[in-house]
């Protein structure tokens, strides 16, 4: 019904919208052929599809330049939106795809495949895992992925644009809830952060180690190390780190060994909930060797009401002078909110934040600009069904 | 191999107040886990709760696990919510919403009747849930260990 009323309102819809929409159709049409046959809760032979949308907008306040107090702009956001699909293909397989529609800067949107795997359960507790995933390397992406509903905050820490990879083409062994403290572990091979989701220009592979406990109920505590080469500093498919390379014309074009211990711990309980992760990410280049950055991101929320939860976070990344990846920096940013649940499909969240610099890098080829203050007055409607 | 009798495991899980203090303060309705996999009479409270926080995917005979639960608008689902959720129906929704999404498990079935719901678990091999309403007689009773 949905697509038969789009159908008819076709030609009022903006080109650009039309484009932007042709490219998802065709981009995720099995997906879509997967959703259109979703099978009735009740089946005999048990095989279960699932279609879920997620999404998210925004009211932002943002001051770029700190020379006005009431902001320099505001504006309504559209954020992204996210179709979710999940089916059972037999006892031991399934299939999970998530693609994202966002908008971009110009006006117009883009549709990404995010997700798009399959799953063969060899034993109750372990699993092989091929296709595109989020890295396992931190809680955030393994668990929130690309969801704001489930975020605590409004936004994801700045490391993500930074240091992680966000996903990766491969394989991937994973163990789940194994003995008493429901011990887990994931091995990940794949495409590394100069890919793209189709090609990779060498036998050169990532390889993510994570392991995690959970010692008490909606707690975990996890340690990870991921390892890569980018060849030629290239800016691929998985990194989301473009927005804080340099321009290209004074980029590093060598290769860089590329190393991230991260350790990450989570308790969401019924009154308090904190987050905590850590990376320390060596970025190593035969110009000027090897640059160590430490990146920290600490959560703390306080509920109030059966609904209401306030909450607090620091979020504070220190790139090395060194660092030929992403460009030196020593910023922190921090903020606070409130979260209202409507239901577990329905949340609201404001926020104020506040992004600064701690100290100034040192002048280089490599350093294009200081960051400048910012402040950030935010409102989010996250909605899943 | 499975006769065209389809032979249910019923274990009998009557639970006392010193096992599970929450449930003193629910209804007085007999708690029945329904499956027709055989293991679920070596289950342990432990590996109950397990399965219904959708931390199991496969049975010992391989075939998969399919939770089934009653809809959140009905009280079984409330009651469910006690067994394992400290009666938060919010963080039952919120728990299986956020491990399916993850990929970490997969998606409990939710029906509206109990009748449908028993229904359900005699037509797919790997169902289990867990019944308020009184046993069918011909189901065979386990007590769980």
């Amino acid at each position: 019904m949905i697509l038969l009323s789009l159908f008819t309102q076709w030609k009022s819809v903006p080109i650009g919208l039309q484009q932007a929409f042709t490219s998802f159709v065709y981009g995720c049409c099995p997906c879509l052929l997967v959703g259109a046959f979703s099978l009735a809760p009740i089946s005999s032979k048990a095989q279960k599809t699932e279609v879920r949308f997620f999404g998210h907008q925004e009211f932002a306040v943002l001051d770029l330049t700190s020379a006005n107090p009431f902001g320099d702009q505001s504006q309504f956001v559209i954020g992204e939106q996210d179709l979710f699909i999940n089916s059972q293909l037999n006892d031991r397989i399934s299939f999970l795809g998530e693609t994202v529609i966002r908008p971009k800067s110009d006006g117009l949107f883009e549709a990404s495949i995010e997700r798009a795997r399959l799953k063969y359960a060899l034993h109750s507790q372990h699993s092989i895992i091929v296709g595109k995933m989020h890295t396992p390397v931190n809680y955030w992406n393994d668990v929130y992925h690309h969801g704001r509903l489930f975020y605590p905050t409004v936004d994801r820490p700045r490391f993500f644009t930074m240091v992680v990879p966000l996903h990766t083409m491969g394989i991937r062994f994973q163990g789940q809830n194994l003995g008493k403290l429901k011990f887990g572990y994931d091995v990940l091979l794949g495409n590394g952060i100069s890919s793209t989701d189709i090609l990779d220009m060498s036998h050169q592979k990532s390889l993510t180690l994570a392991a995690h406990i959970k010692p008490k109920r909606n707690m975990r505590l996890g340690l990870s190390y991921y390892r890569d080469l980018i060849e030629e500093n290239r800016i691929g498919a998985h990194s989301g780190h473009g927005s804080n390379m340099p321009m290209m014309e004074n980029r590093y074009q060598g290769d860089i060994a590329y190393d991230i211990f991260s350790l990450s711990f989570a308790s969401f309980q019924a009154k308090n909930e904190i987050l905590l992760e850590l990376a320390y990410n060596l970025s190593s280049s035969d110009s000027l060797g090897q640059a160590r950055n430490f990146l920290s991101y600490a959560y703390y929320g306080r509920r109030l009401f059966e609904r209401e939860v306030i909450y607090g976070f620091v979020d504070y990344s220190k790139i090395s002078d060194l660092d030929l990846h992403v460009m030196p920096q020593d910023r922190i940013k921090f903020g606070f909110g409130i979260r209202h649940e409507f239901s577990h499909l329905v949340v609201a969240k404001i926020e104020f934040n506040r992004s600064t610099n701690v100290s100034t890098p040192a002048m280089g080829m490599h350093t294009m600009h200081m960051l400048p203050n910012r402040n950030n007055l935010l409102i989010q409607l996250a909605y899943g069904f | 191999m499975v006769s065209k009798q389809i032979w249910m495991l019923v274990g009998a899980f009557i639970l006392s107040m010193n096992v599970h203090p929450v449930l003193s303060q629910s209804s007085s309705a007999k708690w029945t886990v329904v499956s027709n996999q055989s293991e679920i009479s070596q289950l342990s409270w432990r590996d109950l709760e397990s399965i219904f926080l959708g931390e199991r995917e496969l049975w010992k005979s391989g075939q998969q696990v399919i939770v089934v639960m009653p809809a959140s608008k009905t009280p079984e689902c409330q009651w469910l919510a006690d067994l394992f959720f400290d009666g938060n129906l919010t963080s039952l929704q919120k728990h299986w919403l956020s491990v399916v999404f993850q990929g970490r498990s997969r998606p409990p079935v939710f029906l509206d009747q109990e009748d449908e719901i028993i229904r359900y678990v005699e037509q797919n091999p790997g169902a289990i849930a867990i019944v308020f309403s009184s046993i069918p007689h011909r189901l065979y009773t386990w007590e769980l260990q």
